[in-house]
């Protein structure tokens, strides 16, 4: 999984721009960082430019009036992005030799074994599918994450391909190559791949996930221990005034019994039974708490993660298909006395496949831990190198 | 059920995974779409994701005591990191603060995380100026070549080194080797011509980002941009043939299709001129105090000045020695008598060297009674005490004994004193700092002092002694006069006649203008000078020694000053020339 969003720079924009608007068939002419801008009259596309000017600036307000501001924020730019991002989500290349040199691993580049000569013998083409998805996580309350990522997974081992995401994405940047088109999805194998990418997907972005909802947790931890306290404190008012309530009671029993007039009876005698009925409602208030500090609050609970339930969305929101080739890498390595052969197992936009371990040891084989050459013996040269 | 589902089931917080919208995506599989298209809709995508990326992030987390920014300076960082993809020509006019730029530019890029490996080369005596200033204004440590533990080239992720240095036998292959993320290369006009050793090491150095200061760009005629240009970005000006024949006239050596290159300069070149910009120093009064030596100072002197000739005479391997013995007479008594009694006081059965003479010294410091700088350190210390806001004055000396007796004479007159030097740790030289602010009275500074504080609120100061490096005068007093001072600067220079020190100061200082010059302008001088002759304390040094007779001293410092002088028309001329060229170009604030 890798993230896949730009930083918006201005020269980022500006070669969209030119690349976005020549696809739809435009006349650019160039003054410096003015464009006189035409599309053709059936141009597919709701943009309208007919001898627009478009001017490549850091800040949108920069500009004259009439002519159209090119910057990271500029609404035109904005409206572009859209048109583009909906128009063509799927697609197919082909990656092949010719078109990329050999990628060593820093296992073999950051050691002293030099390469002498490598040859790259393809058996069989592979596909894979190269995703972008949208990743969200929400809460109702705080946390808000949006993100882009890039997905690539074999079509036939359903494995993951980190590697290949990556070339996939150095390959959409570069306008200096020209990949060729490869083998179209068809719905079936389209629905396939995504579910794999779905699982693949859902597995990485689990820390994140896990991190958001701790943090979910403890908000919401503190908003029912606050509860909590708050529950015991108002148990604690209504002992007090449950006992309040019983003396005053006490009181006008009192004040019944020594009563000598009528009028002062019955005055007490409903002051008592107002104060009766006060303290039937505080112990009723008081029991309803109990359960609840019983139960462990279920309403108040529900009412909290209800607060702070995580969402996560993916939405795929680009599809490629990617073919490569896979085969042997076979590899002339010296230490400048001996000279061996080695053969690994290699894929074109991938690199080695191959995760080898030290000869020796068994340790694995890295850029800190760099392959070595003892006789014929592929070491490590950091574990048992010398 | 996987873990993370099963756990959020036990959880106050539950966790929902939604797969949204995957039939809109279905929908299109099969249908057939241009690979260009696709490959747009994928960048739109990714765009649409981004976050607008043209602010310096790094600017809120820079400490505003430390440094003061400009606007072009900003505007310039800016430009070179989000116009120019991190491959720029900084070209301001001399004095505006390319450094500074620099910095900027730095401190983003290790905010962003990508500054593993940064080398900046710079002319053999900026070197540790520059290490000084990275450190000081912007919180980047860099190890320079000139530390005591510097390592290598592959030894330190964050490098300064002089240019020379880099590219000598040495240095030159570890230096290659390595992958860096950024270069820097101070006074790029030194590396002009494609056929010296210094441009194949840069032709040959391998980096991602790099940005060439220098104010003048065009040291001879206009190819020399060709030159710098290309190194930072190939094949923007195609062939060296096809440049010349495009820009230049070839009958007259001018300059022709000035838009289109202007157009080009400007991907990958920021000059601001000093007019546009809103730099602005508060005026600089320098005034030097020249006293007749006592006759015991007389005495005093004319040994120290015998012994040093007659022992350089026959043991060249004492220059380091002699030369410190120099400075110091016209210091303090104090500093020299250290010294000389160290010179005499070797191992048992050992014999020193003209030991009589040495001893002659000391019995001529102890004639000594008041020295006259110290009298007249006075005067100036009790004027600013009535007329300077909580009468600071800092007094700058090259010796801990000058500094220790300064201390000591201060305080017995009731004086506040801040004692300053290179022992105290960084926190210790914050709180003196501090407390000289708060409490006023006399701050007495070593040149450690030099390694950066800004002491802007303070705006008198005294040379007791002064270094024969102009850079280092320069730097003394750039610690006050800098930009964030509000008022006047008053430096006072303190000499006896008839001493290297007047020497130094009439001849070359008053000759170059010195007190007057921005270190931008002086270093170019002196830059100049080294690549013609060498190092000017030796210079001085050499003079003094080697001169026969009061006459031919006089001769030599005027000869020295005239090499001085002309270095420095050159300089001037250099940076009209290039304000010509490039003038109508509009190579600054992208808004005017
Ligand atoms: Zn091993």
């Amino acid at each position: 999984m890798t993230d896949a969003a730009l930083p918006v720079t201005e020269r980022a924009v500006e070669r969209f721009t030119e690349a976005y608007l020549r696809s739809l068939g435009a006349e650019i002419e160039k003054r410096g960082r003015q464009w006189t801008v035409t599309l053709p009259a059936d141009a597919d596309t709701a943009l309208e430019l007919d001898g627009d000017v478009l001017e490549i600036v850091s800040d949108s307000d920069e500009v004259d009036e009439g002519v159209i501001a090119i910057s990271p924020e500029a609404p035109f730019v904005e409206r572009m992005l859209d048109e583009s991002a909906d128009r063509t989500p799927i697609g197919s290349l082909s990656l092949t030799q010719d078109q990329f040199e050999l990628k060593l691993p820093p296992w073999i580049t950051g050691g002293t074994v030099e390469v002498v000569d490598g040859s790259f013998t393809p058996y069989y083409d592979r596909r894979a599918l190269c995703a972008l998805f949208h990743v969200g996580i929400e809460t109702v309350s705080e946390y808000q994450t949006e993100e882009l990522h890039a997905v690539a997974v074999d079509l036939n081992d359903h494995e993951e391909r980190p590697r290949l995401a990556e070339t996939y994405l150095d390959l959409a940047e570069d306008d200096q190559r020209d990949p060729s088109e490869g083998r179209q999805f068809d719905e079936q194998t389209l629905g396939d791949a995504i579910e794999t990418a779905n699982e693949v997907l859902e597995s990485e972005i689990a820390p994140m996930v896990r991190d958001t909802r701790e943090r979910a947790t403890r908000a919401a931890e503190v908003e029912l221990d606050e509860y909590r306290q708050f529950v015991q404190q108002r148990r604690e008012e209504i002992d007090e005034e449950l006992s309040r309530l019983n003396d005053r009671i006490e009181d006008e029993t009192e004040a019944i019994d020594a009563a000598t007039e009528q009028a002062e009876r019955v005055e007490a005698l409903r002051k008592r039974k107002e104060l009766q009925s006060e303290l039937d409602d505080r112990r009723a208030e008081l029991d309803d708490l109990t359960e609840q500090i019983e139960r462990n609050f279920p309403e108040k609970r529900r009412e909290v993660r209800e607060r702070h339930d995580l969402t996560v969305r993916m939405r795929p929101v680009s599809a490629t298909s990617v073919s490569y080739e896979r085969g042997d890498l076979i590899l002339e390595l010296t230490t400048g006395d001996a000279t061996v052969e080695k053969s690994y197992s290699y894929a074109i936009g991938v690199g080695v496949m191959e995760e080898p371990s030290c000869d020796r040891c068994g340790r694995q084989l890295t850029w800190e831990n760099p392959l070595a050459l003892e006789r014929s013996h592929f070491i490590g040269d950091a574990c048992c190198g010398d | 059920m996987k873990w993370w589902k099963q756990m959020s089931r036990e959880n106050l917080v539950e966790v929902e995974f939604r797969h949204e919208d995957e039939d809109a995506l279905l929908a299109d599989a099969g249908e057939s779409s241009s690979l260009v298209e696709h490959l747009l809709s994928v960048q739109a995508n990714r765009l649409q994701a981004g976050q607008p990326d043209s602010e310096l992030r790094s600017l809120s987390h820079l400490d505003e005591e430390n440094v003061k920014l400009l606007e072009h300076q900003v505007d310039a960082a800016h430009r070179a990191l989000f116009e120019m993809d991190g491959k720029a020509l900084l070209a301001d006019e001399v004095g505006l603060g390319k450094t500074i730029e620099v910095g900027m530019i730095l401190k983003e890029m290790h905010y962003r995380g990508t500054d593993d490996a940064v080398l900046i080369l710079t002319p053999a005596q900026l070197a540790q100026q520059w290490q000084a200033e990275m450190l000081e204004k912007f919180g980047l440590d860099f190890t320079c070549n000139y530390d005591d533990d510097f390592a290598g080239f592959d030894a330190h992720d964050h490098v300064i080194a002089s240019i020379d240095t880099a590219k000598s036998d040495r240095h030159r292959s570890t230096v290659l080797a390595r992958d860096w993320d950024v270069l820097v290369l101070d006074e790029a006009h030194y590396v002009k011509n494609e056929d010296t050793d210094r441009y194949e090491l840069l032709e040959k150095l391998s980096y991602d980002y790099a940005f060439f200061l220098t104010a003048t760009p065009i040291q001879n005629d206009v190819t020399d941009l060709y030159n710098i240009i290309s190194l930072l970005r190939p094949g923007l000006f195609g062939t060296r043939e096809a440049f010349r024949n495009y820009f230049v006239n070839k009958s007259q050596e001018t300059l022709v299709n000035r838009n289109e290159l202007q157009n080009r300069l400007r991907k990958v070149m920021i000059r601001n001129r000093r007019d546009e910009t809103d730099i602005d120093f508060t005026p600089r009064n320098v005034t030097t105090r020249t006293f007749e030596p006592s006759p015991a100072e007389k005495d005093l002197y004319q040994s120290v000045t015998d012994y040093v000739r007659t022992a350089y005479g026959e043991d060249q391997g004492q220059k380091l020695v002699l030369m410190t013995l120099q400075k110091e007479v016209v210091s303090s008594p104090e500093a020299l008598k250290q010294t000389v009694e160290r010179q005499l006081d070797v191992e048992d059965g050992k014999v020193v060297a003209h030991a009589d003479q040495l001893n002659r010294i000391l019995d001529c410091v102890d004639a000594v009674e008041t020295p006259t700088k110290l009298e007249s350190v006075q005067r100036i210390t009790s004027e600013a005490r009535e007329r300077v806001d909580k009468g600071r004055v800092i007094v700058f000396t090259q010796f801990r004994a000058t500094q220790q007796k300064l201390i000591e004479t201060f305080a017995d007159q009731g004086y506040t004193t801040h004692p300053f030097h290179g022992g105290h740790s960084s926190d210790e030289k914050e709180e003196i700092v501090e407390r000289f602010e708060e409490e006023g009275g006399v701050l007495v500074s070593t040149d450690a002092m030099n390694e950066g504080r800004n002491l802007q609120f303070c705006n008198v100061m005294v040379n007791y002694d002064l270094p024969w490096n102009p850079m280092k005068v320069e730097q003394r007093i750039g610690r006050i006069h800098r930009i964030g001072q509000e008022r006047e600067v008053y430096v006072f220079n303190i000499a006896l006649e008839d001493t290297i020190e007047e020497y130094v100061l009439e001849r070359l200082y008053h000759k170059i203008d010195l007190f007057q010059q921005s270190v931008g302008e002086l270093s170019e001088i002196l830059t100049r000078l080294e690549e013609t002759g060498g190092n000017f304390e030796d210079e001085v040094f050499e003079r003094l020694v080697s001169a026969d007779s009061e006459v031919e001293l006089e001769n030599d410092f005027d000869a020295m000053a005239i090499d001085l002088q002309e270095q420095r028309d050159l300089a001037d001329k250099l940076e009209d020339f290039n304000k010509g060229v490039f003038e109508g170009f509009d190579l600054g604030d992208s808004d005017d």
